[in-house]
């Protein structure tokens, strides 16, 4: 049980990824904005952050290009989609001079400059904000702000903080006990390394020491999880080991991972959550099956770019 | 040999209670002068008896690294039980002769007379006496899982003073042992964290290496959260006992 297994893993990351980018093009129109809310009266969670994770990952599989054409296809046309439901950007500028002070654009916009989309008077707007002195002393989480500061190196504008003040900070930054573990400080460690790496593009945001902590309490981060049959977290986990900069591609996860998730290619979010009824079953295992996307997606481009810094 | 009538499961659980119970108050100070005999028949002496058979090599932490004196009655308890129980008919390369034959060592290293640690050996598991129940022994094939797995039920084998193979394995199998330990944690599986605890501490001490678990707040943790489960207590309690100077570093 020692022995890596060189294989297993990658034949199970390629499906895993396929599967996902042929349910995410059957459903990302269920994400439509509605036509008959206002800007100002979008909610966050229900209408925004469907189409800027769909434009996530869109945009991660542009840039490395690692899942053939039919992956390739579907994420140009996530772009087109997202980018068409905020009018080109436009939409985000209302929601600016509607909330000035969000970031959520900014944090949805870098997925469209990723992928070469860009907005003159959206950034102009970004570029003022940035400069005040209330956007230096964010109320974030901490890797809330790290996922900011990485929207700003791509977009270009003046980083207002220092990344490794910002790292000390976080969960992952301190080290902590890794049984102090629960599902809340999981996530904020994936976001952590998410936006530190840019989603494994640059492994270098991660310091040594981080690496080298993340190597030993992973794969116990994962059993657990796997046991539990809670996927989504499973899949943030896996793609936490494809940005570092030696990933281990656990041989054990990714065949359970593929297992686990249905012939349509949705993964659920976890084991134990409906996934028959029509009227929910989207919106519920999206997240999930995004990330099963952005896993094989990056897990391939990993394996043919292993030495990547 | 005629049939012996066993006494009740409940007897049994509650003479397992009862004996851990004592060890604890041992080795954690209000009771000094712990007598292994003592109390074991009050109720039912096969089911004291019985009691002495499952916690192995437990039964001599308040003579290893507690303060208390062993004497020739308390180790003809040990005789005693291993007649009334031998685990004669276990593998010889399994967790029950291993705890058997850690017994039989203790015996030796407490100086008992040799008639005596070699009527247990005698009675242990898979025994001719001086088989060597490590031979062939290998934990290259085992992932973490299984090891910290196995490490777990061997924890009455980590106590200051006890070699072993596994010891010199558990050396090279830190991070494994740790993984093993938070696994547990997480799973709300307290006795097994504290046995891997415990087993942290008699290969490590309290100060971590690199990528190591500190074990120091991980003690504390089970103490405050494990609940009342005695047979966690006295893992912990033998890791406190093991640890060499003066209270707890909590500060790293």
């Amino acid at each position: 049980m020692n022995s890596i297994d060189t294989t297993g893993w990658s034949t199970s990351a390629h499906q895993i990824g396929e599967r996902a980018w042929r349910w995410l093009e059957v459903h990302y129109r269920q994400f439509e904005l509605p036509s008959d809310v206002p800007v100002g009266e979008l909610d966050a969670v229900r209408h925004l952050k469907p189409i800027a994770e769909l434009a996530l990952v869109g945009s991660i599989a542009t840039r490395e290009g690692s899942l053939g054409r039919h992956a390739a296809g579907v994420a140009e046309t996530l772009m087109e989609f997202g980018w068409a439901q905020l009018r080109g950007g436009d939409l985000l500028v209302d929601l600016l001079r509607e909330r000035p002070f969000d970031t959520f654009a900014l944090e949805s916009y870098v997925s469209f400059v990723r992928a070469g989309r860009r907005h003159g008077e959206l950034e102009a707007l970004l570029a003022h904000l940035t400069t005040l002195r209330s956007a230096r002393v964010p109320e974030h989480p901490p890797n809330r702000t790290l996922a900011v500061l990485n929207a700003q190196r791509l977009v270009g504008l003046d980083a207002a903080w220092d990344p490794s003040v910002v790292l000390a900070r976080t969960w992952l930054g301190a080290t902590p006990e890794p049984w102090a573990a629960d599902l809340a400080t999981l996530y904020a460690m994936t976001h952590t390394v998410f936006h530190l790496t840019d989603f494994g593009a640059r492994p270098r945001g991660l310091p040594s020491e981080l690496q080298d902590y993340l190597g030993a309490w992973l794969p116990v981060w994962l059993d657990v999880y796997l046991e539990a049959g809670h996927w989504d977290i499973v899949a943030e986990l896996l793609v936490v080991d494809l940005c570092l900069s030696e990933p281990t591609y656990p041989p054990g996860a990714w065949p359970r991972v593929a297992a686990a998730q249905l012939p349509d290619g949705m993964l659920p979010a976890e084991a134990w959550r409906d996934t028959r009824n029509p009227a929910t079953r989207a919106r519920n295992h999206y997240h999930s099956t995004v990330l099963a996307a952005l896993a094989g997606t990056v897990a391939v481009a990993r394996q043919l770019d292993s030495r990547r810094s | 040999m005629d049939q012996v009538s066993l006494p009740p499961r409940a007897l049994y659980a509650a003479a397992i209670e009862a004996l851990t119970g004592r060890i604890v108050r041992a080795l954690t100070g209000s009771d000094d002068a712990f007598r292994l005999g003592e109390g074991l028949v009050d109720d039912d002496e096969l089911a004291g008896l019985a009691a002495v058979r499952v916690l192995g090599p437990d039964v001599l932490t308040p003579y290893t690294v507690g303060a208390s004196r062993l004497n020739t009655q308390d180790a003809e308890v040990l005789v005693a039980a291993f007649t009334a129980f031998p685990g004669t008919d276990h593998p010889v390369a399994s967790v029950p002769a291993w705890r058997d034959w850690a017994t039989a060592q203790w015996l030796n290293n407490l100086g008992v007379d040799r008639a005596i640690s070699d009527s247990v050996a005698t009675y242990s598991a898979g025994s001719t006496t001086y088989e060597d129940p490590w031979a062939g022994w290998s934990d290259t094939q085992m992932s973490w899982q299984d090891w910290s797995s196995l490490l777990a039920q061997l924890a009455p084998l980590a106590t200051p003073g006890m070699g072993s193979p596994v010891h010199q394995r558990a050396l090279n199998r830190m991070l494994d042992t740790a993984r093993g330990a938070t696994r547990a944690v997480l799973r709300g599986d307290h006795l097994t964290a504290a046995q891997l605890a415990r087993w942290l501490v008699a290969i490590l001490g309290l100060t971590p290496g690199p990528g190591v678990l500190t074990v120091a707040p991980l003690l504390r943790h089970l103490e405050l959260i494990g609940g009342g489960d005695l047979k966690m207590q006295l893992h912990i309690a033998v890791a406190r006992a093991a640890i060499p100077t003066g209270p707890l570093d909590e500060s790293r």
